[in-house]
């Protein structure tokens, strides 16, 4: 043993992976670009050039990053319970013709159709102008939570994978309720409402 | 650089959310070096390979990071023959037993053979120090026995 060998263990098994544009294979940096595929509820990295050749219209749109808390949101327990979603996490995606509402699980994210009035309803009274397919009002009920944000797409698409990734058992268990809570904390620390 | 020894033992004795911390900056800090490493030997070409490996501390490093263009057993033979004629002029016969799952295994035999396993065994972790272990194996000299006058 000498000072070389002693470091081997903090040797990382495999250098980590390249992230790379899935659109060009360009290599990508930890902070990069996204697009959706609203078609087919897929989101893909990108590198930046990628993503602005694809310009809104196209099968493929731009994610722009964007989290905001609203702080004033209106929706009463009555409005939430019309709605009818399993538990208290959701988000609300429009298209072009309606409004989805997903609520994450550890299957995935499910889709439950929201009926136009109601959601006209909730859209009036906030004042709520989303951009079709990558932006979407994200609703925290957990607990004593009652938290509003408008968020891009693709902190949806991290929130459905914290789920699948950390769920155990019947109620999910504590590391991916903590883990929940975490997001919710970093989303609240990076959005300046 | 025996200094480093010392702090990783002493590093295992941390409470847990210092350690990993600590623990997560060193492995961080290697990736880092390996990735710059691998570029250098990428921009300097052949010549550049071959010369790193002929430096004892380059070679050292590009084996820890898995970056040595030389396999483990290549290198603990190399590093066996060259121990072979100091060791040699002391009277210590050294060879390479085997090289298996990481495990490198080497004999010395001679007279002072307890005396040369510190010495092979140095030289065989600086050659290889991505081995898993290091074992030598001390045997006495060859003892010729004569029976009668």
């Amino acid at each position: 043993m000498n000072a070389v060998s002693a470091l081997r263990r903090f040797v990382r098994e495999k250098p980590p992976a390249v992230e790379r544009c899935e659109l060009c294979a360009a290599p990508v940096g930890p902070r990069h670009e996204h697009v959706v595929d609203p078609a087919r509820h897929e989101m893909k990295c990108a590198c930046t050039a990628c993503a602005l050749l694809f310009p809104d219209g196209a099968r493929l749109l731009r994610v722009r990053p964007r989290a905001e808390l609203l702080a004033d949101f209106q929706l009463s327990d009555a409005q939430w319970d019309a709605l009818r979603l399993p538990i208290g996490l959701a988000f609300f995606l429009r298209t072009a013709s309606r409004v989805t509402a997903f609520y994450p699980g550890p299957a995935g994210a499910t889709e439950s159709l929201v009926s136009l009035e109601a959601w006209a309803e909730i859209a009036r009274l906030n004042a709520l102008e989303l951009q079709p397919d990558v932006e979407a009002l994200l609703v925290n009920r957990v607990g004593a939570a009652r938290e509003h944000y408008l968020v891009s797409v693709d902190q949806c698409y991290r929130l459905v994978g914290i789920l699948r990734r950390s769920w155990r058992g019947f109620s999910g268990g504590e590391e991916v309720w903590e883990r929940i809570g975490q997001f919710f904390s970093e989303l609240k620390g990076g959005a300046r409402a | 650089m025996n200094d480093i020894e010392t702090l990783v033992a002493e590093l295992e004795q941390l409470p847990e959310v210092p350690r990993e911390k600590a623990r997560a900056l060193v492995e961080a800090t290697l990736a880092l070096h390996r990735d710059g490493l691998a570029r250098i030997l990428e921009l300097g070409g052949a010549p550049l390979r071959e010369a790193a490996v002929h430096d004892g501390l380059v070679s050292a490093l590009l084996a820890l990071h898995d970056l040595h263009p030389l396999g483990l057993a290549e290198r603990a033979r190399a590093a066996v023959e060259r121990a072979r004629a100091e060791l040699g002029a002391a009277g210590v016969h050294a060879e390479l037993v085997s090289v298996e799952n990481g495990v490198v295994r080497a004999r010395v035999q001679g007279a002072h053979a307890e005396d040369a396993r510190g010495t092979l065994g140095d030289a065989l972790w600086v050659a290889a120090p991505d081995a898993v272990a290091v074992e030598i194996e001390a045997v006495g000299p060859v003892v010729q026995l004569r029976v009668g006058a």
